[in-house]
């Protein structure tokens, strides 16, 4: 990991004043919308999910569009390297995002008896989970397509995975309905512990799925960069 | 042991009818500055991007000192400055100098005394550092730019139209700064459009057309170098009284190229033959009605399609 890498992530994208308008209309309205359901509840992992993309998006193309990748790569700096700093630093920004407005909710949540401190703290390992894994997928899709192109990716993948749920529904095929499933566990990967620890018994395949779809987002994008070739003459 | 070895390089890109660059062969040594000139479309770019690692060769090899170019000890020593230089916007002239500082892995502990010292160099010091790079204008960025490549004391320098939108200061900055590269011994690679600035700095010079070297010469970096003018005279003017004067000059500063009626094409030595030339003239009463540089040898590569000559490297 390159510390020098993850540090100007993270300027760059909280130093953007669009994106952190973004940021705060995508995170309001989670928050607020909890402040009206009694009880209160701390927030979950899907809730952090548009702020990754707000976060996110371009992770790795914008700087394949703007030119700026090639005189990273003229340093010392190897392209994996360069994947898995920008993974680290959007993983982390997510997730510091998605606990910043997990504490605020917080004293309501337990005041109100939303949730048991043991109930908080399992989201806050969700949220962690899936700001990794997502940070993976939108790190792997980025490497694929230059400027934001990792959300159109990202955007058509989940409706196909719906299309294919719905299709099976329809038909009466699980196996449809499963792959649409699927499509969609890997594209936002996810962790419910309520899944893991079921019935009182450990069930390890949500966190394997979720393993699998992060190392797969990862993979591919240390994958697509490797092969891919810079000219500055076609912006990559 | 040459510092940068190109042998057989071959670069089709992906679904092109024609390959970018045909077997190529080029060997720098240390200290020598190597121009790329030719026309929009001959490869040079591609040969540029082949050296940093940024394309890969579909045939052939390319070694900086013995390794890969991607290699990081490579990468260590090396100094880019692309035409286009990109940067974000957030960041003020210091901070992406700090920014590329790290990203070298040069040492913490000298970064504000090199950031410094590299900013002042290049005229940027100051105010001027701490402005966000977004206020910048393209001469600025193209100085910060240099500032950037050469922040790691460089042994492969690489430069894409380095001078594009500086004003006069700063090329002559820049022919110092490459004079002072020259003499540590870095290998210069320079693609430019700017024939007089290639002439100037550059120790040898490569022409590149379709994708393959037309030609490869050694030069003089720094010295005068011949080039051409066009004399017009007067229907009064006597071809004794112009023989008589030109003759004061020194045989082998000025040379009578070709004669079109009363256009005279001198081959000159340098700039200081052309005045001494046109002192004798006017010292002798000849009626100039004017007198024009002719292009220099450079130009003329671009003007002489299929020369080859193979040159000296």
């Amino acid at each position: 990991m390159n510390r020098t890498l993850m540090l100007a992530f993270w300027r760059e994208r909280f130093t953007s004043i669009i994106r952190i308008g973004l940021l705060i209309t995508v995170c309001g309205f989670p928050l607020i919308g909890r402040f009206f359901v009694k009880p209160v509840t701390v927030i979950g992992p899907a809730d952090i999910i548009a702020a990754m993309m707000v976060l996110g998006a371009g992770v790795i193309g914008r700087d394949i569009s703007t030119g700026v990748l090639q005189l990273i790569l003229a340093r010392p700096v190897t392209r994996r390297e360069y994947v898995l700093s920008r993974w680290l630093a959007l993983g982390c920004a997510g997730f510091a995002v998605g606990f910043l407005c997990w504490l605020i909710l917080l004293p309501l949540a337990l005041s109100s008896g939303g949730s048991t401190i043991n109930h908080a703290l399992l989201r806050l390992g969700e949220i962690g989970l899936a700001s990794f894994g997502f940070a993976a997928v939108i790190t792997g899709l980025s490497s694929l397509l230059p400027g934001f192109g990792d959300l159109a990716l990202l955007l058509a993948g989940v409706m196909v995975g719906s299309f294919l749920s719905f299709l099976g529904d329809v038909g009466k095929s699980p196996a449809v309905s499963r792959i649409g499933e699927e499509v969609a566990r890997t594209l936002v990967p996810m962790v419910s512990f309520g899944d893991v620890l079921y019935d009182g018994t450990f069930h390890a395949y949500p966190i394997l799925a979720w393993a699998s779809a992060t190392t797969l987002g990862l993979l591919l994008a240390i994958y697509a960069m490797n092969r891919r070739e810079f000219s500055y003459g076609s912006a990559g | 042991m040459a510092a940068i070895q190109v042998s057989n390089l071959t670069k089709k890109y992906r679904g092109a009818l024609n390959p970018a660059l045909v077997d190529v062969s080029l060997s720098l040594e240390p200290g020598d500055v190597c121009g790329v000139i030719g026309p929009n479309g001959a490869g040079k770019t591609t040969l540029i991007g082949c050296l940093l690692g940024f394309l890969f060769p579909t045939a052939g090899t390319i070694t900086l000192d013995d390794r890969a170019p991607d290699d990081l000890e490579v990468r260590r020593r090396t100094g880019y400055l692309p035409e286009r230089l990109v940067m974000d916007r957030w960041m003020s002239g210091a901070d992406f100098l700090r920014y590329h500082h790290a990203l070298a892995g040069l040492p913490d502990g000298s970064r504000p005394r090199d950031v410094e010292g590299a900013l002042y160099r290049v005229g940027l010091g100051g105010e001027a550092s701490q402005r966000r790079v977004a206020s910048y204008s393209r001469g600025m960025l193209q100085r910060l730019g240099l500032a950037q490549a050469l922040l790691n004391q460089p042994r492969f320098l690489f430069l894409d139209e380095p001078t594009s939108g500086m004003d006069p200061s700063g090329v002559v900055l820049f022919r110092e700064l490459i004079d002072e590269q020259r003499q540590r011994g870095t290998t210069v690679l320079l693609n430019s459009h700017q024939l007089d600035q290639v002439e100037r700095v550059c120790t040898r010079i490569i022409f590149v057309k379709a994708g393959r070297i037309q030609s490869m010469d050694t030069t003089d970096a720094g010295a005068s170098h011949q080039r051409d003018l066009r004399v017009r005279l007067h229907a009064d003017a006597s071809d004794d009284v112009v023989a008589r004067a030109v003759a004061l000059v020194l045989p082998e500063s000025v040379r009578l190229r070709s004669r079109n009626g009363l256009e005279f094409d001198y081959a000159v030595a340098s700039d200081g033959a052309a005045a001494e030339l046109l002192k004798c003239l006017i010292a002798a009463d000849v009626p100039i009605i004017e007198a024009v540089p002719g292009e220099g040898r450079l130009e003329r590569l671009f003007a002489e399609p299929g020369r080859r000559t193979g040159g000296n490297a």
